[in-house]
This record gives structure tokens, sequence and C-alpha cells, in this order.
């Protein structure tokens, strides 16, 4: 396991290094980088699992970085560590990110817990991490229990309002792989692995995974039918802001 | 008689050539047309200075082609030298040629009549010739001076581009030093206040007398400063501009003043960000800063609801239309917002870029359009 950082201060540099530490202990190879250049330089000649990328830094900057690491290798791993928290960053790095990539975007000024998980999200589980903090007027809605993490409840909302994964990756600024992943965790949480079973018994798939785990969320309480009407109303105001779209 | 005078002058340019060239042959036709009705005189003044015989005692012979083409040779030639001697030469001089000339006639005629004391032609004609010889002089002394007047022109002119040029420049430099002095101003804030109030909040966090939904109102006032304090570094130093591109940075800049004042954003760009990328980063920075100040008027005075953000290209001319429903400013509202429109006027006029202000649609609200043409 590989992983790069690319930071331009050494302080932080060697602190984004203890978490990962922390995280994988001895199992990880370390490579760093104190720009954007190197850091591109190093990307594509030792190919890391993951990339811990700063945003501010001379020479390239974080964003311009990515891009040319996402053309060599369109499904790179990225965790943006930034010290901004305007959603343009989000949004920006939404739109480059390419189909088959993972990538996050966690804010300097976080806990090291919040690292160390937005690092084993991204790397581990292929879910994408975007920091609640960095949503502009949207509030993100808490999973009403803890067997869900935030990310994960929000695309089982989206889905049961009935979005595509297409969709639901543009709305929330992710890359497509990044949705489908966390439709897969979703799937194994929640329709508890019965699927095999009975595709053998009854020779064909009864359930489609995608609405039976809306199902699944309705019956645990973590989806209120009640709440529906008001996230559909916000999808159509997504899409007049996003595609100049009327529902009139 | 004189060397030749295309040896001696050398015009500046070919305006001065033609002009010359224009005005010998005007006051030789002009002189050889008045000769032939000055025979009289011609005859009289012979009669009375050389005594030759009076205009009526001998009727005047027609005069043969060589004799009218050598006439007219002469003139053409009196003429001419006048005309060059008088650009040459300065103005009191001038007088003193134009005596010579005169003197120069008479010594001709004399030559003749001791060379030729029966000829009755009229080769030197000292009334024509003194009178070609005036206003090729007077020719001379004209174009020298419009010469001179325009080559003053020129002077001032380049005089006053340079002047032009320098207060440009000094200019776009004071706009330079104003971002650099606004970039500073953010790296304070966020080294010296940004600093403390993060220190503050983990203090307060520490404190384990306060109840704790104290603690929590605490904690959020702490964190709202922090929110506003990263605004203002915000808006003073734009790290999107820098870091996203100028299409994504001025979305941005419209979404933050939604967040302040409320309204929709409706953002289309049919523009590939990589066209913006032709202009320099005082370009690009005061094109930013026009449509900041663009929104913070919406966001003062329009209390608009939806505000549209349109970036279009029409060959190489770039366009930004701001478009609010909101009151739009009527005249009574202008004496308010005139330091920020004339602020506006002053920034697109460094970059040669253009600001109109006009209605917005459905004749509601207002409407900011931003051109500005790609460098070739």
């Amino acid at each position: 396991m590989r992983i790069l950082i690319v930071e331009d201060m050494p302080a932080l540099r060697a602190h984004a290094r203890q978490v990962v530490l922390k995280v994988f202990g001895e199992r990880v190879e370390i490579v760093e980088a104190s720009n954007g250049l190197e850091g591109v330089q190093l990307a594509k000649s030792s190919a890391p699992d993951l990339t811990i990328m700063d945003i501010s830094m001379p020479e390239l900057n974080g964003v311009k970085a990515a891009e040319e690491i996402w053309e060599a290798n369109k499904q790179a791993r990225i965790l943006f560590w930034s010290q901004y928290h305007r959603e343009a960053y989000v949004r920006t790095l939404g739109r480059i990110v390419p189909d088959e990539a993972i990538h996050g975007y966690l804010l300097k000024g976080e806990s090291d817990d919040k690292l160390a998980f937005a690092i084993e999200s991204v790397l581990t589980k292929g879910d994408p991490y975007i920091d609640p903090v960095v949503q502009g007027v949207q509030n993100r809605l808490k999973s009403k229990d803890d067997s869900l993490s935030d990310t994960e409840y929000e695309t089982l909302l989206d889905v049961a309002i009935g979005m595509t994964d297409r969709a639901i990756a543009q709305r929330r600024h992710i890359s497509v792989r990044g949705v489908q992943n966390r439709l897969s965790m979703l799937l194994g949480k929640l329709v508890k692995g019965q699927d095999a079973h009975l595709r053998e018994s009854a020779g064909m798939e009864i359930f489609n995974p995608r609405t039976r785990i809306v199902y699944e969320g309705i019956r645990r309480g973590l989806v209120d039918p009640d709440d529906l009407p008001k996230l559909d109303n916000e999808v159509w105001d997504w899409l007049e802001d996003e595609f100049d779209y009327s529902n009139i | 008689m004189q060397a030749n005078p295309q040896q001696k002058l050398r015009p500046q340019n070919q305006n001065d050539t033609l002009t010359l060239a224009s005005g010998i042959l005007a006051s030789s036709v002009i002189a050889w047309l008045f000769s032939e009705k000055f025979i009289w005189l011609e005859q009289a003044l012979s009669h009375n200075l050389f005594g030759q015989p009076g205009p009526s005692a001998i009727a005047a012979p027609e005069p043969s082609l060589g004799a009218a083409l050598m006439r007219i040779g002469i003139i053409c030639g009196f003429a001419a030298s006048a005309t060059v001697v008088a650009y040459k030469v300065s103005q009191k001089l001038r007088w003193i040629v134009f005596i010579q000339f005169v003197a120069l006639n008479m010594v001709l005629h004399l030559v003749q009549k001791t060379l030729f004391p029966n000829s009755t032609d009229q080769l030197a004609m000292p009334l024509s010739l003194a009178i070609a010889s005036g206003v090729g002089l007077i020719y001379g002394a004209f174009i020298k001076r419009t010469k001179d007047i325009r080559l003053q022109l020129k002077a001032k002119d380049s005089a006053l581009d340079t002047i032009r040029q320098e207060l440009l420049e000094s200019k776009i430099q004071l706009v330079k030093d104003d971002e650099i002095e606004r970039r500073v101003l953010a790296a304070d804030l966020h080294d010296q206040v940004l600093n403390d109030l993060k220190m503050l909040r983990e203090k307060a966090s520490a404190l384990t007398s306060i109840e704790d939904d104290k603690q929590k109102e605490m904690d959020e006032l702490i964190v709202t400063s922090m929110n506003q304090i990263r605004e203002v570094m915000d808006s003073l130093s734009p790290a999107v501009l820098k870091h996203l591109g100028f299409v994504d940075a001025i979305e941005d800049c419209i979404r933050s003043g939604a967040e302040r004042a409320g309204y929709k954003v409706r953002f289309r760009s049919s523009v590939d960000p990589g066209e913006f990328e032709v202009f320099n980063e005082i370009e690009t920075t005061l094109l930013y800063r026009l449509v900041q100040e663009s929104v913070t008027n919406i966001c003062k005075h329009s209390q608009a609801t939806t505000v549209k953000c349109l970036v279009t290209a029409d060959g190489g001319i770039l366009k930004i239309s701001i478009i609010d429903d909101g009151v739009g400013i009527d005249a009574s509202a202008r004496s308010t917002q005139s330091r920020g429109l004339r602020y506006m006027q002053q920034r697109a006029s460094l970059i040669n870029a253009q600001v109109l202000w006009l209605t917005g649609d459905g004749d509601k609200g207002t409407r900011v359009d931003i051109t500005i043409t790609k460098p070739k």
C-alpha cells in the first residue's frame, strides 16, 4: 500500500504522515512531495493507492495537479486536504473527477479522527467523503441511526426519490463510481446477502437491489415517507438551477 | 543662373516633394498666362528704361513657337528657383532674395540688349519674371510654414501620447499595488485574527465550569465569527480566482452573494474556461472585481429574488451579463450608487473592457453587461 502526500508546509506534511501511520501502521509506504509539480511526477512514477493533496501550493496548485494526475490515471484516488471552505472547490472538483475515480474533500481544521475517517473512506471503502461544512446553503441530513454513514444516508435518500447514479453524482459533486460504491455498501448493510440464496432457490433475480434498499430503508425507519415530497421538491429546485429546467 | 534646385533641396518626405512640384508648376503657369498680357507693359517698361521702341511703334510680332517655349522655360526656371529658395531660407532673407531676382531680371535684359540690340523678341521679360519670382517666393514660404506647423503638431501629438501612456501605466500600477495591499490584509487576518479565534475556541471548549448549552452557544458564536472573517478574507483576496479559474470564480462570487442576500442563482456559461486564460493576472482580477462590485450592488440595493449570470462569447468578444429582477437603478438611486458605478467604469477602462447598465428582462430590474475583447 502506497500513499502519496502532496503538501507544501512541512509541519502539515509531517502531521498527515503521522495520521496515515496511525491508520495503517507499518503496512504503508509513504511518499512525499512539497509542491504540485513534484506531486504529479511522483504520482505518475510511483502509482500510489491514495494521494493526499493540498490545494494551495507553489508551482502548481492542487486542482491543476489533480487534473494532470487524472488525465494519466482515470481511476486515481485523491483526498483533497484544503483550507478553503467555499463550495466552489467541491463543485469544480466534482466536475473534473473522472467517472471511475474516487475523491474526497476535507478541511484542514478538522480533527485527526476525521482525517483518518476520510482516508479510510476514500481509500478502503471507495466512498467519496465530502466535508459536510463545505455545503453552502444546503444542510446535510444526518443519519438517524449509526448504522449508516452520513454519505451512505444521503445516497439512500437520493435513490428513494428515484435518481440515477449519474444524476446523484452530478448533484453531490462526486464520481459515478463513488455513487456505485455507496450503493454497494448500502446493499451490504441493508439487504443482508439474501440475494445469492434466493437466486439459487428461485432460479431468477427476485428483488431489484436499488428498489429493495429503499424498502429496507423505509421498513427500518431510516427513510420517512412523509419526508419524501420535500426531498422531491429539492430535486426539482436543483434541476432548475443546474439545467434551467422548469417544471411548470 | 542658379544651380539645379533638385540638388539643393531634399524634402523630408514625399508630401513635401509633391507640394513643391505642384507649387512650381502653378506659379509657372500663372506667370506664363499673364506674360502675354503684359507684353504691352513690358514694351512700355522697356521703352522707358532701355529706350526700346514704344508699344505703339512696333506691332508686336507674333512670337515663334521656339521663342514661346523658351519664354515658358525661363519663367518656370525663375519660379522654381524662387519657390525652392523661399522654402530653404528664412523670413528676412526672402526679401533680399526677391530684390536679387528683380535685379537679375534687369541684368538679363541689359545683357540681351547689349548682345542683340536689334532683336525685338522679348526673351527676358522683366515684369513677368519678377511676378514669377514673387509668386514662387510666396508659395515657397507658404509651404515651408505649413510644414513647420505640421511638424509642431506631430511633436505635440507624440508628447501627448507619451503622457497618456504614462498615465495609463501609473493607473495600472496603483491598481496592482491596491491588489497587493488586499492580499497582505487577507494574510494578516488569517495569521493573526483567525489564529486568535481558533485558540479562543479551544480554550472555550476546555472550560468546565460552564453549562453545556452555554458552551455550545459560545462555540457557535466563535465559529460564526471565524466564518465571517473568512468571508472578508475571501473577498479581499479571492483564492478561488487563483485556483479554480475565472468562470468558476465568478460563479462562486454570485453564489456567495446569494448566501448573503437570499436570491436564487442561475449561472450559465457557454464559454470554455480556457478562453479566459488569454488575459493576464491583472485583467482577470479586475474583471473579477467588476463582477464582485455588481454583486455587492445587487445585495445592497436591488432586493432581487433571482440573479442570472450568462457568460457568452461572440467572435473575439467575451461577455458577462448579470441580470437581476430587483428594483433597478433609477435616477434617484444613482447618486448613492454612483461611487460604485464610477469605480467600475474606472477599472473597466484600464483593461479595455466596457460596462453597460441596462434594464433587466421584462423591463424589470437591472442588467449589467461587461464585455472585453480578446487580445490578438
